[in-house]
């Protein structure tokens, strides 16, 4: 079966005053129809960059992309704006990190909602908009939609504001979500609640979803399959279940390690050292300034080989035999 | 038992508005002891801040009483006592002043409490840098030449500054990356034990408080719902915004799973959570209240020596109730 979303050599370089910055060095990426993906790392690893190119919003005269990006057979990276215009809020929809950044204050939930609504080609008619957003809004469990609908984004919870996301980015029943830390900006029992509506909605729909997010415990709940990404690299993908039992590439066991247990007992360990400097990045596997393990071999680019059921990029697992 | 270092009696901070009164603080009471991590935990909303900014006296409460060793915690307060309690706040990327270098930044408490002259200072400073990790070349630099990691690092050197006895630390660590994360707290365990330091932790990562707090305040609307040691209060919470509170948290391995309580989330979403309660304000979302719930407001009773919860429902309520679904 052809995958929903390919990724394949991405690179992406910006020019700035202090030089060339690799941001992206070769992503590889795929997303399955009905398949919930997630992309992992920590602040400043490129996460949110590649979603954005996805969605063609980057688009800057200083940047320099290489690669490809194609959903459903289409190219992203250089179709025209009209033409990703035709995608964005029917067929890839987006959910952004802060909800009450996202929607406009200065309209009621009504009047953003039924944009989206009308960018789908089903209803037109304003008694039919007004339907189809009453029950889409009980559907992501808020009680009383007609006081959300004509209210204003501030008059609502965070939670709430989350949930009219939500909302928005199901409505036309999308082919691939596209989460940028959904429910990061909210209290740990709304984002767990959000969580949970996502999970059961997207799946009665069928949508896809790419998860982006820092927070390892997210992923295991939520994704089927995971990206671990450091730097500009995927260092190792595989199945949520195996990745999360037995990780490999030692930047994944490093911040599998940080994460606070709540077993107790020892204190996380942490990561010395910081994230490179993307205008001088280091040769070879990029973590390897930090790793416990590094050797010369590691200056060397190291691409992702494959262990079975999950690919790792390091030369720990590269001479099988040895 | 020894002298509480900080102690509040139905601390009580309501600011008015136009049409109402809203109550960030609604009847505390805490005993903080010396060389002690309590973490106060709760959603944004439920009045941490206020706690902290009260004992930091950049606020006056409305009614209760706030004792630092005996002594009363006023807006206004000596000098000695301002330099026993410092702060460490939750955004390392605004709690340096950016025009200031690290050095100037840093120093600002030793001139406060005039400690030395220019030349002691500097070398305070240098000494300070090294205690939290960082090389004394970081002294001429500016904010914006320092990671998040980093520049909390300094914020904690600056709060050790004038040897407090209490730091009141607002989510030191929420902004970084967990890598980092870690980093930070274990420096903070290190300085906790070597300087016998108290902290008041607050935070709403509660994996977090698992690791490092010997007590924990739950907070929700203003009041303390559930307090006790973190053993306790994780191993047997009672109060069913604690239970929800654990069994929310995001964890990474299957042993964790199972110290989660259960807790059921299908009922809890088709809840109206914005009815009004004249008891318990926890009332609304919770899946087990009762009539009593919706009108009395519940005290804080004893569970054992180290337990406290304020909840109708007496031990084990809870638990029948799930077990038996709702009947």
């Amino acid at each position: 079966m052809q995958p929903l979303l390919t990724i394949s050599n991405l690179h992406l370089t910006f020019n700035l005053f202090e030089g060339k910055s690799h941001i992206l060095n070769g992503i590889n990426l795929i997303v399955g129809r009905g398949e919930r993906v997630a992309i992992v790392g920590e602040s400043g690893c490129g996460k949110t960059v590649t979603l954005r190119l996805i969605l063609g919003l980057v688009r800057q005269g200083n940047m320099k992309v290489e690669g490809n990006i194609s959903f459903d057979g289409q190219d992203m990276l250089y179709s025209s704006q009209n033409k990703l215009r035709e995608l964005r809020g029917r067929r890839i929809c987006p959910i952004f990190q802060d909800p009450l950044v996202s929607l406009n204050p200065t309209f009621t939930i009504l009047d953003q909602l039924s944009t989206v609504i009308r960018r789908g080609d089903k209803v037109k008619s304003k008694k039919d908009v007004y339907e189809l957003a009453t029950s889409v809004l009980k559907q992501v469990a808020i009680t009383d939609p007609e006081r959300v609908l004509a209210a204003y984004p501030f008059q609502l919870s965070g939670g709430l504001n989350q949930r009219v996301l939500i909302a928005m980015a199901l409505v036309n029943r999308p082919d691939l979500i596209l989460a940028d830390e959904p429910g990061t900006a909210l209290d740990v029992t709304v984002q767990e609640q959000t969580l949970r509506l996502m999970r059961q909605l997207t799946e009665q729909a069928n949508s896809a979803v790419l998860l982006i997010t820092h927070n390892l415990g997210v992923v295991r709940e939520f994704a089927d399959r995971v990206y671990v990404m450091y730097a500009g690299n995927i260092v190792e993908e595989g199945p949520t279940k195996v990745i999360f039992s037995s990780p490999k590439h030692p930047y994944t066991q490093a911040l599998m390690n940080s994460v606070p247990k709540l077993t107790g007992g020892a204190l996380p360990q942490g990561i010395d050292g910081f994230v490179p400097d993307y205008t001088k990045p280091p040769s070879g596997c990029r973590f390897h300034p930090r790793c416990v393990h590094v050797k010369d071999i590691c200056k060397q680019p190291q691409p992702l080989r494959d262990l079975g059921q999950q690919k790792v990029a390091c030369m720990l697992y590269g001479d099988q035999h040895g | 038992m020894a002298e509480p270092l900080i102690k509040v009696e139905q601390l009580i901070k309501h600011y008015a508005t136009r049409s109402s009164v809203v109550k960030a603080l609604d009847g505390i009471s805490l005993e903080v002891f010396p060389g002690e991590i309590v973490a106060v935990v709760g959603e944004s909303g439920s009045g941490k801040t206020t706690l902290a900014n009260l004992i930091l006296g950049t606020e006056q409460a409305s009614s209760g009483s706030l004792k630092f060793q005996n002594q009363v915690l006023n807006m206004k307060r000596p000098l000695e006592l301002r330099r026993q309690i410092q702060y460490v706040q939750q955004n390392p990327m605004t709690t340096l002043n950016p025009r200031r270098t690290i050095f100037q930044s840093v120093r600002v408490p030793l001139q406060t409490h005039r400690v030395g002259n220019s030349q002691e200072q500097r070398k305070r400073v240098a000494d300070l840098l090294e205690l939290v990790g960082m090389s004394r070349d970081y002294l001429d630099r500016a904010p914006s030449a320092l990671s998040g990691g980093q520049r909390q690092r300094v914020a904690i050197a600056r709060a050790l500054a004038v040897e407090p006895k209490l730091v009141v630390l607002d989510e030191p660590t929420s902004a970084l990356d967990v890598s980092v994360q870690a980093k930070v707290l274990a420096l903070l365990v290190e300085l906790q034990t070597k300087f016998n330091l108290t902290y008041i932790f607050i935070t709403h990562d509660l994996s977090v408080v698992r690791n490092i707090a010997n007590r924990v305040a739950v907070m929700y609307q203003g009041k303390i719902v559930e307090l006790g040691s973190t053993l306790n209060v994780f191993q047997n919470p009672e109060h069913p915004y604690t239970r929800m509170l654990i069994s929310s948290i995001p964890v990474i391995s299957e042993e964790e799973e199972k110290l989660k309580p259960e807790w059921p989330w299908e009922r809890n979403l088709a809840l109206d959570s914005s009815k009004k309660s004249l008891g318990c304000a926890f009332a609304p979302r919770c899946p087990f209240a009762e009539t009593l719930c919706w009108e009395q407001i519940p005290e804080l009773y004893h569970l054992n020596e180290h337990h406290q919860s304020a909840c109708h429902m007496i031990s084990g309520k809870i638990q029948n109730k799930l077990e038996k679904g709702f009947i």
